[in-house]
């Protein structure tokens, strides 16, 4: 008896032993920080995930789009749709809005990051000196882009460089305008400085010298809104000594301006573009891996989807593998806009819009089966047609061809790269199929006799009389407007022709790499940044410095390469001297689309001047709060100090 | 009620070539009705004729009223021998002169009479009012329940049977106060939603501690006819001895143990039909082309039927009108779903000697869902030995062995029922559409449930092996060591082919292979063991002090891995998982993960009782846990409490002709609950693949979670006043609880401020924190009585009602508010699973237009409450922002943004309500249990699925605007507006959820046990169930729809029909 009881104490004497050793925790499938961060390949992983918001979110997704081209002079919602409104028009825009929350989250995720990767360089043991400066240059270089998104939308946010860690700071104070972009002009200095004029390793989306210097122009441009100095020189002249800096010398930085702006957007030149100067780059298809990346689904919001007249556009945007699925078509160019081209000369208008719209065959893919031939595909004008669209009777019988082939390549069996049949064929033989630079960009104006095109949105005013003598369905652009300057929202001529506008399409790719695995997603790559916006600030900065005459002479550069022919240019197109309009109206025909719009209205307080000129919806609802964006309300959620920090105003 | 019996009896054999030998068994058994129409009531004394060598004695059993009992049992002590009594109450036996007679009556109080030299017996039972002797679990011992201090409700057995299932827990529902059940998924095998008390935490789950014969196990898998009992553990003062685990109450669950004696069979079988769904009834035929005719009248596109033609070929396609014109219309939710076999077998034998106890069971359970292809069988087996090697000293082990083979259909049944209904489901040929609707993009999801194109398998084993040893080594003192193994293999077969819903999902006109043809194998393995020494003293000083002592240690370490691996690109739907590696690297993934924890308890317990009217407890846990910081690894739980048994005390004596008992208990403790996963101390560095200049490139970043050094458990701090009362020699019984826990430390996996950098461009760094709190109160109350007491005839109701008040007290920093958390909404003075978004004051109508324009809006869009907007006159409204006072007009809009969300109810209910009643007539027994649930909200999405072009579909009784039909429930039909288009259009999902069920009626026939006795069996009962016969829902807004689903669609809820046998050997 005596025995058992000893027995238990010893028991629980044993159990009372093991804790006190033992509650450790083994973990075999993480390894801890510091040690791979003082390696260089741990420590360069690091850096290289620096660039991650880039094509991970920034530039693939709709979100920093809508912040920064939306609530503009240059887009609204197609048919006056109530749809993302907060960005389009100030309407509701809140501390809640999707759109404005993540963009903040996004440019802020790395800053982090590119903070230990500048502190932790001195600990890296193994690294050699010339790849340690490069690659810490371009963390200074990312630091202040990511900055000068916030800065630019949020006004005066924290400013941070150092590694939170252990750290954490959960009462973030606000820094000032001047102290961030004194900041951020350090940091690009920093970088330019040690940056090489070609990308490290051959890694063409890494930051180089010509992309310090071009964040740098576009800083000081940015800050001179702020009405920012320099040891005692304002912002607008730094912004000119540098864009001058990089026009002048742009060979010795790799800068590069093509003299066609067709080159510019030519297909074959979308990955790695000359004209560049900072690259989001898409991963390629040709990768079997590609679609477990970020893929672009930019083009969506951009297109009107041309099945809603499917009597005579037979292919379901589902099915479209030359569009893609064009399924959130929402941002829809203004008059304004639209107007800002004189497309008779000029041809950036056929260059950033699609305006006709053709089906496809798959020819070239004969495994596919026959409902894709170039036959079955020609859709035969009828007189229900010709009641319906106004098309003359003549062309009952007639048939809408194909415009494009394309052909499914099994090795990666993502892609569909297409090529063009000529005008007035009617029979398929793939050996006539062309290349054209863009394919998206439709001949203009689009000949009477056109038959591979079954909608075309005109932007010359049509008579009844003239529409009737094509084969095909032609819109006037203008009548897609209201007398407000707003999208129909309903039918004007009973047809669905009120859901067309003309599409933006320089998000928009067809080339072997481009296609991801669903309709739904493009794997182009965007230019963040590219050579004629220096030439904007250039000539931006000479006119605000009251050099209007320089400012022309920057202006018609980009002119020029963008005339039909060099007579066109000399008569219509060349300027003797600029002002501050000819500059917006520049910004809009060069750079629409481009990510920019919002923050040039922004620096030169035109707000209130050009909406009420393009956007009447945003004019209602705009007031001088909207110069800011709101503070995220999870961020607020998030900080203990919220009402210290603000709301910007909302 | 009849029809539906005909119809599944028409399932039944329409399936029964399928079914095992054990089915056939019950086939015979399953028509009552021809089985006793062959029986006669007559001739039933003659019952004792193999009895010999004894006298032979008669007797007649009267209950306290005199009545004669039927059916009361009598043992021949010493032997094997068992009689019952017949109708008028007689029996006869022979048994030894001298020897005795045990009489045993469920209900009554045994009876022990000796025979002596007399013909016979008159004998009288008494009735088992009060039932205080009762043993009742508690956390490591027990007691009885005449001594209880907590708040504890046991369940018996026999109840729990009563509901036939293949998860135990179900038959909880509405049983026991203050513990939430709910049942969302109709889907096969599907589990149930439990909360004790309100939530309290914010990530960590509400479910309970479930302690299967002491050690951790599987409930869901566990034959519910195993049970001996369920003890639910409610307030601190009972779970604190379980510590960090025992803040969302503890579910002992005590199994069946063998007796010495005769071995006793028992055989339990149903079979029955599971279907019946209510599904809403959505537009076809003339009710879709209507609403298609509003909205382009709407418009002004549609005028006179002569417009119908152009206008729906014109949204759909050409062909539409014609279509529609020949009723081609697919009514999903009949083509999709079907009535089911539902079946459950099982079979346990228990026995043993004085020394060797045993009891063994066997269990099969087969539940084929309303989708083809989703079925549940659960094969499991219970085995449990108890051997005394010497009167100190007693082994034995208990194990519990399950195999689950699961197939789950793929389900979208929501999308198939907003797709546009027009179309058809086949080609000529008899092959499925691939896009069956005209005009329609939607893809048939019925492509899934033929040709062997997908399966989603899953099969799980599990083993709870737990052996003990207990020593006696003085009167009074035991000592109990004991092991509890599990290990647990989950395996996940997946496979989505060529041809399956999900592959034109991705790609309609896909040809060929690809990236969405895919297998994968998901395994996952959890290899437990806890070790458990329970040293127990209980001595009494002066006869009057009674004091138990109770020391426990408590050790368990736990190891989790998984395995994943998938391949695309699979070119032969042959192959399903069984061929992968084959179509190259590019299309492999593999990974694989290891967790581990420990963790350490000890517990110390002092029960005291004077007079047994002054009760007293105290206990202390102290654990630790690996997965926490070093620092704040240890924590410490303590519980008092208090009991007083009023009735009892001399001064109430003259009460003691109605009041049986009267007891106050009191009790405090604190316990713990948190969501911890392993390795939250730790930091560390993820390694993984970014595309870069389109090539992929090894990146390295920082893991998602940042270390809290400082984590530690959520703590509830719980105030429990309880009374129990009886009265009446048991007629009426009451009890009731009040309650209050305060959970402070509540954890929050705080989002780090982005200024802090982020995990991603799209996620926050988040850390756990314990920076919340919350509240709960309640009041839980049960009640049963036996409201009639004949011979024939019995009446007996139960209620159990729960109201709880759940708050939050504060958020992260006090400063928060509103946090998003899922679908809910973190909302201070709010219950955790609050929704937060626009309020929806109905639709702005005609006559208010000038109104309507302040905010932008126009009759027959949503009208949108906004906080603190007053109305002046009409076109007039005004607000006050801190101290500014703005009046707005349709010159000076208002517009309406998400700063104008309000908490508009919240998930959890206000209260809840059971009430059964079991009426037994001579061998009849009808059992009807209610459930109410009320004042919760649910987000019910396919509310949202109005479409108001009228193209997609959505359910008939939608009333929406239309100039002439001022409707407050949906926005104007309009064939240029998408649903998106209104503002406020999310908030339409959100609502009230209260209901009223009849969750199960029961009706059994127990055989007369003279009757059976020949053929050896001592017990046998028939029952047919219906579950789920009748819902009420308060809301207009939920017709056809149960919502108890809780706002989810894919799998309905389907209705039971079963019948089954319960035996005796």
């Amino acid at each position: 008896m005596k025995h058992a009881i000893y027995k238990a104490a010893l028991f629980l004497g044993a159990a009372v032993m093991m804790n006190s050793c033992s509650l450790d925790e083994y973990n075999p499938s993480q390894t801890t920080g510091d040690e791979t961060l003082a390696t260089f390949s741990g420590w360069k992983g690091l850096q290289t995930y620096c660039y991650s918001p880039l094509y991970g979110q920034l530039f693939s997704a709709f979100d920093y789009m809508s912040v920064a081209e939306c609530g503009t002079d240059l887009w609204v919602t197609a048919n006056n749709k109530t749809w993302a409104q907060e960005l389009f028009y100030y309407e509701g825009l809140a501390t809640n809005t999707n759109y404005t929350n993540k963009l903040f989250k996004e440019a802020y995720s790395m800053i982090n990051s590119c903070n230990a990767v500048i502190n932790r360089a001195p600990n890296v043991t193994n690294g050699a000196a010339s790849d340690m400066g490069v690659l810490t240059a371009e963390a200074h270089c990312l630091r202040a882009y990511y900055y000068s998104i916030l800065v630019t939308n949020y006004g005066n946010v924290t400013l941070t460089l150092d590694e939170s860690s252990d750290n954490v700071n959960l009462t973030p104070k606000r820094s000032t305008i001047s102290a961030l972009y004194a900041q951020m002009v350090t940091d690009l200095k920093y970088a330019a400085e040690h940056l090489n004029a070609t990308p490290y390793n051959g890694d063409y989306a890494r930051v180089t010298k010509k992309t310090a210097l071009g964040l740098l122009a576009r800083v000081y441009a940015q800050g001179a809104g702020e009405g920012l100095t320099e040891d005692g020189v304002s912002y607008w002249q730094r912004a000119k000594e540098v864009s001058e800096d990089l026009i002048n010398n742009a060979s010795s930085y790799g800068a590069y301006l093509y003299t066609d702006v067709n080159d510019v957007w030519a297909q074959a030149n979308n990955k790695s573009n000359k004209e560049a100067l900072f690259i989001a780059a898409g991963p390629d298809t040709n990768d079997a891996s590609a679609t477990t990346y970020s893929e672009s689904n930019l083009f969506s919001y951009s297109y009107p989807n041309p099945y809603s007249l499917s009597d005579v556009f037979k292919t379901k945007d589902s099915q479209n593998y030359l569009y893609g699925r064009v399924n959130n078509g929402v941002l829809a160019p203004s008059k304004y806009l639209i107007n800002c081209f004189d497309a008779t000369y000029d041809k950036r208008w056929e260059d950033s819009f699609t305006t006709a719209f053709g089906d496809f065959s798959y020819e070239q893919t004969p495994s596919w089966g026959g409902t894709g031939t170039y036959a079955k595909k020609a859709v035969t004008i009828t007189q229900a047609m010709c009641t319906k669209y106004g098309i003359g009777t003549q062309f009952i019988g007639q048939k809408i061809y194909p415009y494009a082939d394309f052909r499914y390549k099994a090795e990666t069996f993502s892609q569909y790269p297409a090529k063009v049949w000529a005008q007035g064929t009617t029979t398929a033989d793939t050996t006539k199929l062309t290349s054209v630079k863009n394919i998206y960009a439709n001949p203009y104006p689009l000949d009477a006799t056109e038959n591979r095109f079954a909608i075309y949105l005109s932007k010359d005013y049509l008579t009844a009389a003239q529409k009737a003598q094509r084969g095909y369905v032609c819109i006037n652009i203008d009548d897609l407007f209201d007398s407000n300057g707003e999208y129909q929202s309903a039918t004007f001529d009973g047809t669905n022709s009120y859901l067309m506008f003309p599409a933006l399409n320089k998000f928009n790719w067809n080339y072997d790499g481009a296609f991801g695995s669903t309709l739904q997603k493009k794997d182009g790559d965007v230019m963040i940044m590219r050579m004629a916006e220096v030439y904007l600030i250039a000539a931006e900065a000479e006119q605000e410095l009251g050099n209007g005459d320089a400012a022309a002479g920057y202006l018609n550069v980009l002119r020029k390469r963008a005339a039909r022919s060099e007579s066109d240019y000399e008569s219509h197109l060349k300027l003797t001297t600029a002002t501050e309009q000819d500059v917006l109206d520049e910004y809009a025909r060069e750079l629409c689309g481009e990510f920019n719009r919002w923050s040039l209205l922004k620096r030169h307080h035109a707000f209130e001047t050009q909406l009420k000129k393009a956007n009447p919806r945003a004019a209602a609802a705009f007031t001088a709060k909207n110069y800011l964006r709101p503070i995220s309300y999870d961020f607020l959620n998030q900080i203990s100090n919220a009402s210290e920090y603000g709301t910007n105003g909302y | 009620m009849k029809s539906k019996g005909k119809s599944a009896k028409r399932a039944f054999s329409k399936d029964i070539r399928r079914m095992s030998v054990l089915m056939g068994l019950t086939a015979t058994l399953y028509s009552p009705a021809c089985l006793y129409a062959n029986t006669t009531f007559g001739g039933i004394n003659n019952i004792a004729q193999s009895v010999s060598q004894a006298k032979f004695i008669k007797g007649k059993v009267v209950d306290e009223q005199g009545e004669s009992m039927i059916g009361v049992s009598i043992k021949v002590k010493g032997t094997n021998m068992t009689v019952v009594t017949d109708l008028d109450g007689n029996f006869s036996v022979k048994a030894p002169v001298g020897s005795s007679i045990e009489l045993s009556y469920i209900g009554y109080k045994n009876l022990t009479a000796s025979v002596r030299d007399e013909n016979f017996l008159n004998l009288k039972m008494e009735p088992n009012n009060t039932a205080l002797n009762e043993v009742v679990v508690i956390g490591y011992g027990t007691v009885k329940k005449r001594d209880l201090t907590g708040a504890i409700t046991t369940i018996k057995g026999e109840d729990i049977a009563l509901n036939p299932g293949s998860n135990p827990m179900q038959a909880l529902q509405g049983k026991v106060a203050g513990l939430d059940i709910t049942k969302e998924s109709g889907q096969a095998g599907s589990g149930v939603n439990m909360q004790l008390r309100g939530n309290r935490s914010f990530t960590a789950s509400g479910n309970p501690t479930f302690i299967i014969d002491g050690m951790p196990g599987d409930y869901s898998t566990l034959n519910p006819n195993d049970i001996e009992s369920i003890e639910v553990l409610k307030d601190a003062s009972s779970t604190a001895v379980y510590g960090a685990a025992g803040a969302n109450g503890v579910i002992i669950i005590t199994t069946k143990s063998g007796a010495a004696g005769k071995t006793n069979v028992n055989f339990n079988a149903f079979v029955g039909v599971n279907g019946w769904s209510t599904v809403p009834k959505m537009r076809s035929g003339d009710s879709y082309i209507q609403t298609i005719r509003d909205a382009n009248k709407a418009t002004g596109n549609w005028s006179s039927t002569d417009d119908d033609e152009r206008v729906m070929d014109g949204l759909l396609g050409s062909g539409a009108y014609a279509a529609h014109s020949k009723g081609e219309y697919i009514d999903w939710a009949k083509e999709v779903l079907r009535n089911n076999l539902v079946q459950n077998y099982s079979m346990s034998a228990s026995g043993g000697t004085e020394k060797t106890k045993a009891y063994f069971s066997l269990n099969f359970s087969d539940e084929a869902g309303q989708y083809k292809g989703d079925d549940y069988k659960l094969y499991s087996s219970t085995m449990r030995i108890d051997h005394t090697v010497k009167p100190w000293l007693k082994v034995g082990v208990n194990a519990q062995m399950s195999y689950v083979h699961q197939n789950k259909a793929y389900s979208d049944l929501q999308t198939a029922l907003t797709a546009v209904p027009l179309g058809t489901l086949r080609d000529s040929s008899g092959k499925l559409n691939v896009s069956p609707s005209v005009g329609g993009t939607n893809i048939n999801i019925l492509l899934d449930s033929e040709g062997g194109v997908y399966k989603n398998q899953e099969q799980d084993y599990k083993l709870y092996f737990n052996p003990y040893i207990e020593i006696h080594p003085m009167k009074g003192m035991s000592y109990i060591s004991r092991i509890g193994g599990v290990l647990t293999d989950s395996r996940v077969n997946y496979f989505q082919g060529i041809g399956s819903y999900q592959y034109y999902m991705a790609d309609a006109s896909a040809v060929g292979t690809n990236a969405n043809v895919y297998a994968s194998v998901t395994e996952k393995r959890n290899l437990n063991y806890k070790w458990e020494n329970i040293l127990t003293y209980n001595f009494q000083i002066h006869k009057d002090h009674d004091i138990t002592l109770t020391a426990v240690t408590s050790w368990n370490h736990d190891r989790y891995d998984y395995n994943y691996m998938k391949e695309t690109n699979i070119t032969d739907n042959s192959y399903l998982w069984y061929n992968m590696g084959n179509t190259g690297n590019a299309n492999s993934t593999v990974s694989s993960t290891y967790n581990m924890s420990k963790g350490f308890g000890l517990v110390g317990r002092v029960a005291y009782s004077y007079l047994g009217r002054y009760l007293f407890s105290a206990s202390a846990r102290r654990d630790g846990s690996s997965k926490l910081a070093s620092d704040h690894r240890w924590e410490t739980f303590p519980a008092v409490s208090l009991g007083w048994r009023i009735s009892d005390e001399k001064f109430m004596e003259g009460t003691h002709n109605w009041l049986d008992n009267l007891k106050l208990r009191l009790g405090y403790g604190v316990t713990g609950t948190a969501n911890i996963n392993p390795y939250s101390s730790q930091s560390n560095l993820e390694q993984s693949t970014t595309s870069f200049s389109g090539n992929v490139t090894n990146v390295y970043n920082f893991s998602q979670n940042y270390t809290n050094k400082n984590l530690t458990w959520e703590k509830s701090y719980n105030a429990n006043i309880g009374v129990d009362m009886s009265v009446l020699k048991g007629r009426i019984d009451f009890t009731g609880d009040l309650y209050n826990t305060t959970t402070k430390g509540v954890i929050w996996s705080r989002q780090l401020p982005v200024t802090n950098g982020a995990y991603s461009a799209s996620s926050n760094y988040i850390t756990n924190m314990n920076i919340c709190k919350t509240k709960n109160t309640g009041i839980e109350l049960a009640l049963n009585t036996r409201n009639i007491v004949q011979r024939d005839f019995k009446w007996s109701s139960t209620v159990t009602f729960n109201y709880n008040k759940e708050k939050i007290m504060s958020l992260i920093d006090g400063t928060s508010n509103n946090i998003a958390n899922g679908d809910y909404s973190l909302s201070l003075g709010h219950p955790v699973k609050s929704y937060y978004h626009y309020k929806i004051d109905g639709v702005w109508q005609t006559n208010e237009a000038k109104d309507a324009a302040v905010f932008g809006a126009q009759p027959g869009d949503l009208k949108i409450n906004v906080p603190g907007m007053v109305r002046e006159s009409e076109g007039t409204y005004s607000k006050k922002v801190g101290g500014v006072e703005t009046t707005y007009t349709a010159d000076n809009k208002y517009s309406v943004s998400g700063n104008d969300y309000q908490v508009l109810g919240h998930n959890s209910p206000d209260w809840t309500l059971g009430f059964q009643n079991v009426f037994t007539y001579k061998s009849f027994d009808l059992n009807i249990f209610t459930y109410v649930r009320w004042g919760q909200m649910i987000k019910y999405s396919l509310l949202e699925s109005y479409d108001p072009t009228g193209k997609g579909n959505f359910p008939k009784d939608f009333n929406y605007w239309t100039t002439t039909n001022a409707s407050n429930d949906f926005p104007a039909i309009n064939a240029n507006k998408s649903l998106s288009s209104y503002t406020g259009y999310y908030a339409l999902q959100y609502v009230d959820g209260s209901f009223i069920k009849i969750k199960n009626v029961t009706l059994g026939y127990t055989m007369p046990a003279k009757l059976l006795q020949k053929a050896g069996i001592s017990k046998c009962r028939f029952y047919g169930t219906i579950t789920n016969p009748f819902v009420f829902a308060k809301s207009h807004l939920l017709k056809n729809y149960d919502p108890e689903m809780n706002g989810n669609m894919n799998y309905p809820l389907t209705k039971q029909l079963v019948f089954g046998v319960n035996m005796s050997f």
